[in-house]
């Protein structure tokens, strides 16, 4: 097996029995974004020369950490010492930090090499990236963390870092069937990443499958253990209502099939309402991310106003006219909210709906809708997708499971339970174009 | 103030300040103003705080 197309862990079992060096695996993820980033448009800056002084340098260091050797994927808001870092914006194009972010740093002194940048939509918002979807060429891979996703998904690299807002780890996760998650709010750092909105950004990354996943957050928790699956089925709480009403129809159908798959497997599936309260979450959450993105750019935006794409300039002045006790009021609307949800996923092991409204769209100008992934953005809860199989057109259907606050190392347990019943082909996907 | 009513002053608001580039930003505008309307009459008690940081510690 040529080495891009291992897992994170089947890599790092290779790299610890030095059945492969860093410098071999570098290599290969080098040789595999030249041939398949001419379609997929997932980087914004690679360094190979640099990268491979860092391989030179794994290779000849004693590992101590799972990630140690390991090529990283990392979105273009977090910072990157003497690496450009643009946040997909004509403003920051030529912007090279002096200091790395905190995950950024955090996985260099696991061992690990920053491969490169990744494709973000502006400011990690809504204009979109060039990077396109690896099943199908014509359809968007999602965002904000578009390069991200699409990079994972080709085997460009085993795990890259995004951030969700709304939807940005999950859907395009979703979109490009691989695994993302999103942990509770603020559990990974979010020194040096450029905000989008405070109180809801979050740090999340995306593999190919559960046991990287898995791997990769005792990696950057500093609390690495042998990963395993729980025997006992799960007992899970099925969210329907909301979620329904705003499907696509074969994305519900796809759920049904995954929720009836598990059942047959012996999962414990029991129907759940949602409490009166969530039906707030849309409008709660989009005044105050509107408040926090309008505060975030009022300075910016007066001097280079010419410099933004139009969504954005369009948002934050909608955020701009809203009164100071609305954003409040919302944030106080937040506190029912959390309050009810966690209530509700308490009584079970986590609650489940699908990952997005529908399968990635055609064309790139729209990254899709993050309307089944705001309210765990909103709340703070842990997310986690999985490929759940294809929708009719082709394109990947995903399982979102949701759990209670720090919840995550048991979500992405029953998450492996699920996606070992599953099944889905995790390896790197060839770009196709029809 | 209907919602209506709302988004519609929101709309005028951002017309003194911005020109014509509050008609560009329009979606945007009725949009957000749709859900602080939403927002701002749904009633709660004083006893209600604000959420402004999610701490929930640091160990999964």
């Amino acid at each position: 097996m040529k080495p891009y197309m291992m897992s994170l862990t089947e890599a790092a079992k290779a790299l610890k029995t030095k059945e492969i060096t860093s410098i071999d695996y570098t290599d290969s993820l080098l040789e595999r974004i030249q041939k398949t980033e001419p379609q997929i448009h997932a980087w914004v800056t690679i360094e190979p020369e640099k990268t491979r002084r860092a391989a030179v340098k794994a290779t000849e260091t004693k590992p101590h950490s799972i990630i140690h050797g390991v090529p990283i994927g990392v979105k273009d808001i977090y910072s990157t010492a003497g690496t450009r870092t643009t946040m997909g914006s004509p403003i920051y194009r030529n912007h090279i930090p002096d200091k790395d972010a905190a995950m950024v740093q955090k996985i260099k002194e696991k061992g690990a090499i920053v491969l490169g940048k990744t494709e973000t939509t502006e400011f990690a918002l809504h204009d979109p990236a060039p990077t396109t979807n690896p099943w199908n060429t014509r359809h968007t891979p999602g965002g904000s963390s578009s390069g991200s996703a699409a990079a994972v998904a080709t085997g460009m690299c085993p795990v890259a870092f995004g951030s969700q807002t709304g939807g940005s780890v999950i859907r395009p996760a979703s979109y490009c069937g691989i695994v993302g998650v999103k942990p509770t709010y603020d559990l990974l750092s979010r020194e040096g990443v450029y905000p989008l909105a405070w109180s809801l950004d979050h740090i999340g990354y995306m593999t190919r499958t559960v046991e990287d996943a898995h791997y990769m957050l005792t990696a950057l928790t500093d609390k690495e253990k042998q990963w395993s699956i729980p025997e006992k089925p799960p007992r899970i709480g099925v969210l329907r209502g909301y979620f329904k009403e705003n499907a696509q129809e074969t994305v519900w159908e796809g759920y049904e099939e995954t929720i009836t798959k598990l059942w047959g497997e012996g999962a414990e599936m029991i129907e759940v309402d949602l409490p009166e309260s969530f039906k707030l979450v849309p409008d709660v959450h989009r005044v105050i991310m509107a408040v926090e993105v309008a505060a975030v750019h009022e300075d910016q935006i007066r001097t280079r106003k010419d410099e933004y794409g139009e969504y954005i300039r369009g948002f934050i002045m909608s955020g701009l006219l809203v009164p100071a006790t609305a954003y409040l009021r919302a944030q106080r609307l937040r506190g029912t909210i959390i309050e009810d949800m966690k209530k509700l996923i308490d009584q079970y092991d986590c609650v489940v709906c699908p990952s997005t409204t529908d399968t990635a769209p055609e064309g790139l100008e729209w990254t899709g809708s993050p309307a089944f992934n705001a309210p765990w953005s909103l709340t703070g809860f842990p997310s986690i997708t999985i490929p759940s199989g294809l929708a009719p057109n082709g394109l990947p259907l995903g399982l979102q499971l949701v759990g209670t606050p720090l919840s995550e190392c048991k979500l992405l347990e029953i998450a492996g339970w699920c996606f070992e019943k599953i099944g889905f082909d995790t390896r790197p996907k060839d770009p196709y174009t029809p | 103030m209907s919602a209506e009513e709302y988004i519609k002053s929101a709309a005028e608001t951002a017309r003194t300040l911005w020109g014509k580039e509050a008609e560009k930003a329009r979606p945007h505008i009725e949009a957000t103003a749709k859900s602080t309307h939403k927002v701002s009459t749904t009633l709660l008690t004083p006893e209600q705080e604000p959420v402004t940081r999610l701490r929930y510690g640091d160990t999964p």
